[in-house]
């Protein structure tokens, strides 16, 4: 029901309209990056509610029935040690959302710290920064993730922490150069003769116009995070049994694979639909955020 | 030129110096005496500290890194702390396997990758384009694991067409490279879908279709050669995330390379095998860039390098 119908005149006067507004007209429009918010939504609940369900048990052993396919009792079919196999993705998306996020955040605050840093004082600290850039990225990706994961020991969190110090350096250089194409603009130009603090320049103004594309590459890097973290666990770096953690479960299951494909399948899944959903958002992100990105 | 390309190799010394001594202190920093893991349960003080010995552990850490970097400059990596074979001699052993698989991917990546993007952008918003999109965004979603082992459960057990595993023939190189090209040639085909669409919007183009060119001979003649400059960029920047990938691929596929090296060697804290491994694919990578910017002159005549 618009409410505009049930009014006897139209109102004259419209608010402006914020940036928030601009971009969520301009987000709802895109289908695809609807689907992607709800695709997550979608299994942050499962993540949220797993938890609260008493009938899903991932730890619950029934050896007699070990491997056997999808059934009306158990939906996903039982693993190769009789657990539930629904049970455990359901707690499992914890994990993966959670370690993913993790990482994105670490990257996130460090990356964005440094490019801010370097990008706005310059000198011996960009100096420095920039050659840490260079030689981080001299690894290739996986690589060196695989290189920090050897050091902290395997582990969920180690594996969580090396893809997110992996990432740093992407995040440094996106917000470098954002801070390189703002620190002459006008308004920080303003904002200084008028007695602004370099902080207060950083945070007020260049920050949020920085922020898009930082906002893009952390969406769409959510989804190679969890490809990452899960890719760790699948080789027996990541998480470790008998934690539900999706690309183990995967890992685990690839003995059976000629008796038991149903192990591998949902889990698989879910893990693909999951990078889907940061994908699609992602893009709807950098369309809605900035129309000059969009693709055609 | 040449003058170039001899100026960057020159170039990457400082910059592999920085990976070796990376691994190297990243290496010490970790908790644990390696000696103690390899002797496991019957560790006696003696055969540790003779192990150490042996290892070349008991020297003073700067000593380690300095007769690390001499054996890097001889060619000697040092001998591998669980199997005591040469590090070398494993590297030459499981490296090809590793060059082989990614080449091979990286090569069809590019081949349809570049091919699927330009069929998409020729025709915006058809049917093939709908169909090369979506089959874009699956790829860059699946798990190259997940996808490796539905390939071996389909083209393997189901079918018998191929292989499940192993290595040795062209037919076990079929489904590792399906699997593993499938990420890079999803981003390879979107970034040619945008930049032929950007070529395709150029005065030019449309100059050379009111004189009457065929729509394949603009295309090859006029959009390509500009659109693909942006694409090689990409196919480098996915090289780095394929040999990632490779590491995932070989364990899914039980090929004998460099992953299933890396892996066993983290999992056993054989740091030897670990820098030399890291090393050795660090410096490929950097050939590889070397190789892409030097590409660069190949197709634009704008950039030049002095």
């Amino acid at each position: 029901m618009n409410a505009s119908q049930t009014l006897p005149f139209q109102m004259a006067v419209r608010r402006p309209r914020t940036p928030w507004a601009l971009f969520w007209g301009r987000f709802r429009k895109d289908w695809a990056a609807l689907v992607g918010l709800g695709i997550i939504f979608g299994i942050l609940g499962l993540a949220a509610a797993a938890p609260l369900v008493p009938a899903l048990k991932p730890e619950l052993q029934d050896l007699a029935l070990r491997r056997s396919p999808p059934s009306a009792g158990h939906p996903f079919g039982l693993d190769h040690l009789g657990r539930d196999i629904l049970s455990r993705v359901a707690h499992g998306a914890r994990f993966t959302v959670g370690a993913a996020v993790v990482a994105t955040l670490i990257a996130l605050f460090a990356g964005v710290a440094i490019g801010l840093v370097a990008g706005f004082w310059g000198g011996l600290v960009d100096e420095v920064s920039t050659r840490v850039v260079e030689v981080m990225l001299a690894f290739p990706y996986l690589l060196l993730a695989i290189l920090i994961v050897a050091i902290l020991g395997p582990g969920l969190a180690s594996a969580t922490v090396a893809v997110g110090i992996t990432k740093i350096p992407h995040y440094a250089r996106v917000t470098r150069a954002a801070v390189l194409s703002l620190r002459h603009s006008d308004y920080v130009d303003a904002a200084r003769v008028i007695g602004a603090t370099d902080a207060g320049i950083l945070a007020r103004h260049i920050l949020p116009n920085a922020m898009a594309p930082i906002l893009v590459l952390a969406t769409v890097g959510l989804g190679a995070d969890v490809l990452s973290i899960a890719g760790l666990g699948f080789l027996g770096l990541g998480a470790q049994p008998p934690t539900p953690e999706w690309g183990l479960m995967v890992s685990e299951g690839r003995s059976y694979l000629f008796e038991a494909s149903h192990i591998i399948v949902f889990p698989g899944v879910f893990l693909m639909l999951l990078v889907l959903g940061f994908n699609l958002m992602g893009d709807g992100l950098r369309d809605a955020l900035d129309p000059r990105l969009r693709r055609r | 030129m040449l003058r170039y390309v001899a100026r960057r190799a020159v170039g990457l010394i400082p910059l592999l110096l920085a990976v070796a001594t990376v691994t190297f202190f990243a290496l010490e920093l970790t908790p644990g005496d390696p000696a103690v893991l390899i002797m496991g349960q019957d560790v006696t003080p003696e055969g540790l500290a003779e192990l150490r010995r042996q290892l070349g552990l008991d020297r003073p850490l700067l000593v380690q890194y300095a007769r690390y970097l001499g054996g890097i400059a001889r060619g000697d990596l040092g001998r591998s702390f669980r199997t005591r074979t040469l590090v070398t001699e494993d590297l030459a052993r499981t490296f090809p396997v590793t060059l082989t698989l990614a080449v091979g991917s990286i090569v069809v990546a590019s081949v349809v990758g570049v091919g699927a993007g330009t069929i998409s952008a020729a025709r915006p918003h058809g049917a093939l384009d709908y169909v090369v999109r979506a089959g874009i965004l699956t790829a860059v979603s699946a798990p190259v694991f997940w996808m490796g082992l539905v390939l071996i459960y389909w083209f393997s057990i189901r079918l018998g067409w191929l292989p499940v595993s192993g290595w040795g023939s062209l037919r076990h190189l079929v489904l590792p490279v399906v699997a593993l090209s499938a990420f890079p040639l999803a981003g390879i085909a979107r970034m040619t879908r945008s930049s032929v669409l950007d070529a395709l919007a150029h005065d030019y183009v449309r100059t050379a279709r009111a004189k009457g060119v065929p729509g394949g001979a603009v295309l090859r003649r006029h959009v390509m050669k500009n659109a693909l400059i942006p694409v090689v960029t990409v196919i480098a920047l996915q090289f780095g995330i394929l040999l990632g990938g490779a590491v995932i691929t070989e364990t899914v596929f039980a090929l004998p390379g460099l992953g299933q090296l890396v892996v066993t060697a983290v999992l056993a804290r054989d740091y030897a095998t670990i820098r030399g491994s890291v090393l050795l694919v660090a410096v490929s990578f950097a050939l590889i860039n070397l190789a892409v910017d030097v590409a660069y002159a190949a197709l634009d005549p704008r950039i030049r390098y002095s």
